[in-house]
């Protein structure tokens, strides 16, 4: 107890930065105080209640009656039976407590056996078994995350640690040129690098590991950098150093590349990053479609507001959620992106939706913006997941890969139309 | 029409290049703090604030936009309907300077307002806090004397320096806009409005048929 609050005083004089001066008065106030208690009463230094002792009156003062006697003792009492029955409920809520705990970590340890021993050997077939796929949707155990997404991603573009080898040291020296290149596609690329190196301190800056002299820092920059070689056609693009990141955290740097240009070679996520509107377009009225299938009176509420999908998907989609949850719940979301595929970000966003839906009714165009692109810290994964599993992105037998194969094509018929009257 | 009477909402825009400090100005001015820690921008964030106009109470909505260059074609979305447009670079980064031009021209594409040439525009030095010092204010107000005199502020959003006073014009000018255009919108019978929903055809490139 003692040692608590001379902790807390250390930090209140460190936090409220006055002037030395009286800093200084806090110690000695504090030094007094806490000698002045070690001499007249040590009992005050036990933290408990259940430790507080009454006293007889001293002898030197006149002595109570007997009806204040037992008042005192009957008050003594009730003070002591109030605090075991608190300290009895702090410990059974403790214990509930360690025991979820406990549960917990067995389920993983359970989950992560399953994985390790039946999963990751016999890939191709397990993946798809029904209580592989029940465990991943419980959230991957952090011992096997890494890989699974691996698998789960693949590397159709065949790609190898030696051409991120290549592309990196081709960034290394592009980097180190002091020779400023001319040709336009390069200028392009140059500003692609200064604005990497603008967002690597911006990447999860809470957990202070790309920042400036945290130990991931470098890695993400040349991570980026190769992949801006690999893909010049591409570049860099804001929201990139969030996927990379993500993936740096849960394996090793080179498969983190393999695994980052095979993602961002998917159609949802090269149609972002290349800002192929038209595209995007579709995919945003596909949402659209399932978002009124879904929450038909939330939708109606958005439409009558001007609060247009674009306005808050577009960071949804370009980091994977990874900037708008925290980290863990963002995890989950990961984990089953990379088991059901692209829709997955649609069905997130849905679920979002859908759990606070009460709240977004009652919003105007600007505060329900607000809320969509700056999420409660405190949202728990557990109903979210829960909300995710009432919305679906089908509708009837059309999935939503074919929802959105119908916007493209029509949109490619209005420009032929288009250019028919033209023409 | 009692259009004074009504509540007003002013869409106010900042644009500028990544990094100036967008989004630390906006914060600083709606919330009166400052980070270190702030993320990247992806798409939009929005605040609102009320502030006292010449007596009136109005409401400015502020959207803070990503700054890479490349979203710039994601603008029609967020430009559309804005009553001031802000302007933002960093007086130690020469390049942030340079690429105004080009946001001002990109948004008044976009946004396509009745009359681009008097549309307000607002320009903030920001960073003034930080050495050294790449573009003298002298520069920079060279540069809005030729944008038909935009008014020019130097602020440090990490010291909240000048950052009040440049939103009250930055609503000055927003609120000016919209009255502005609520007078056209009056003086000319409907039949004339619909017509010019057309783009003007000063535009050149329309369709050849």
């Amino acid at each position: 107890m003692e040692s608590g609050s001379r902790l807390r005083n250390v930090f209140s004089w460190k936090t409220g930065a006055h002037e030395f001066s009286a800093s200084s008065k806090v110690w000695k106030i504090f030094s007094k105080y806490s000698n002045a208690n070690v001499s007249t009463s040590p009992v005050h230094v036990v933290a408990s209640s259940s430790a507080l002792i009454q006293h007889e009156r001293p002898s030197n003062l006149p002595a109570k009656t007997l009806e204040e006697e037992q008042k005192h003792r009957d008050e003594y009492k009730a003070i002591l039976a109030a605090a075991k029955k608190k300290e009895a409920q702090n410990n059974i809520a403790w214990q509930k407590q360690q025991k979820l705990q406990l549960q917990l970590e067995e389920q993983q340890a359970a989950a992560a056996k399953h994985f390790t021993q039946h999963v990751l050997p016999n890939w191709e077939v397990m993946r798809t078994n029904k209580k592989t796929q029940e465990l991943w949707w419980q959230g991957l155990p952090s011992s096997v995350r890494g890989t699974v997404w691996r698998l789960a991603i693949g590397n159709e573009l065949n790609l190898t640690p030696q051409l991120y080898e290549i592309c990196l040291c081709r960034a290394q020296n592009r980097l180190n040129s002091p020779e400023p290149s001319y040709c336009d596609s390069d200028i392009d690329q140059e500003s692609s690098m200064d604005v990497i190196q603008l967002d690597i301190s911006r990447t999860f800056p809470h957990l202070c590991i790309f920042q400036e002299g945290g130990p991931y820092s470098d890695t993400l920059h040349a991570l980026l950098a190769a992949y801006v070689c690999y893909r010049p056609d591409v570049g860099y693009v804001q929201g990139m150093s969030y996927i990379a990141a993500i993936l740096i955290l849960n394996m090793e740097q080179f498969e983190a590349f393999i695994c980052f240009a095979n993602l961002l070679n998917q159609p949802l996520h090269l149609s972002a990053f290349t800002l192929n509107q038209t595209q995007m377009q579709a995919y945003y009225s596909a949402y659209n479609q399932v978002f009124s299938y879904n929450l038909p009176k939330l939708y109606s509420h958005f439409e009558r507001s001007g609060l247009t999908p674009d306005l808050y998907l577009l960071d949804w989609i370009y980091t994977v959620f990874a900037k708008a949850m925290p980290l863990d719940i963002a995890c989950r979301v990961w984990d089953i992106f990379l088991r059901d595929g692209y829709e997955f970000i649609f069905r997130t966003g849905l679920g979002i939706l859908h759990l606070n839906q009460d709240i977004l009714m009652d919003m105007d165009f600007l505060h329900g913006a607000q809320f969509l692109t700056h999420l409660p810290d405190d949202m728990s994964s557990d109903q979210l997941f829960k909300s995710i599993q009432l919305v679906t992105t089908t509708i009837g037998k059309q999935t939503f890969s074919q929802i959105v194969d119908k916007y493209i094509f029509n949109s490619s018929e209005h420009v032929i139309k288009v250019q028919k009257v033209c023409f | 029409m009692s259009s004074s009477r009504k509540k007003v909402l002013l869409k106010v825009i900042i644009l500028g290049e990544s990094s100036v400090g967008k989004t630390s100005l906006m914060n600083q001015y709606v919330n009166r703090k400052f980070s270190n820690q702030y993320k990247a921008t992806i798409g939009a964030d929005f605040l609102t604030k009320e502030v006292t106009v010449d007596d009136r109470t109005v409401t400015m909505q502020i959207w803070d936009t990503a700054g890479q260059e490349r979203f710039q074609s994601l603008g029609v979305a967020f430009y559309r309907g804005a009553d001031c447009c802000v302007l933002v670079f960093d007086v130690t980064a020469p390049n942030t300077f340079k690429s105004l031009d080009s946001w001002r021209d990109e948004f008044l594409i976009q946004a396509s307002p009745r009359e681009p040439e008097n549309f307000p525009f607002v320009l903030l030095g920001n960073k003034v806090d930080l050495e050294p010092r790449a573009i003298s204010s002298k520069r920079a107000q060279q540069w809005c004397q030729s944008k038909n005199n935009i008014p020019y502020f130097e602020t440090s959003a990490k010291e909240g320096l000048n950052v009040e006073q440049a939103f009250l014009a930055i609503a000055k000018n927003a609120l000016a806009q919209q009255n502005s255009t609520f007078d056209l919108y009056n003086e000319f019978p409907d039949q004339i409005k619909l017509t010019n929903t057309q783009k003007p055809s000063s535009n050149g490139d329309s369709c050849a048929c």
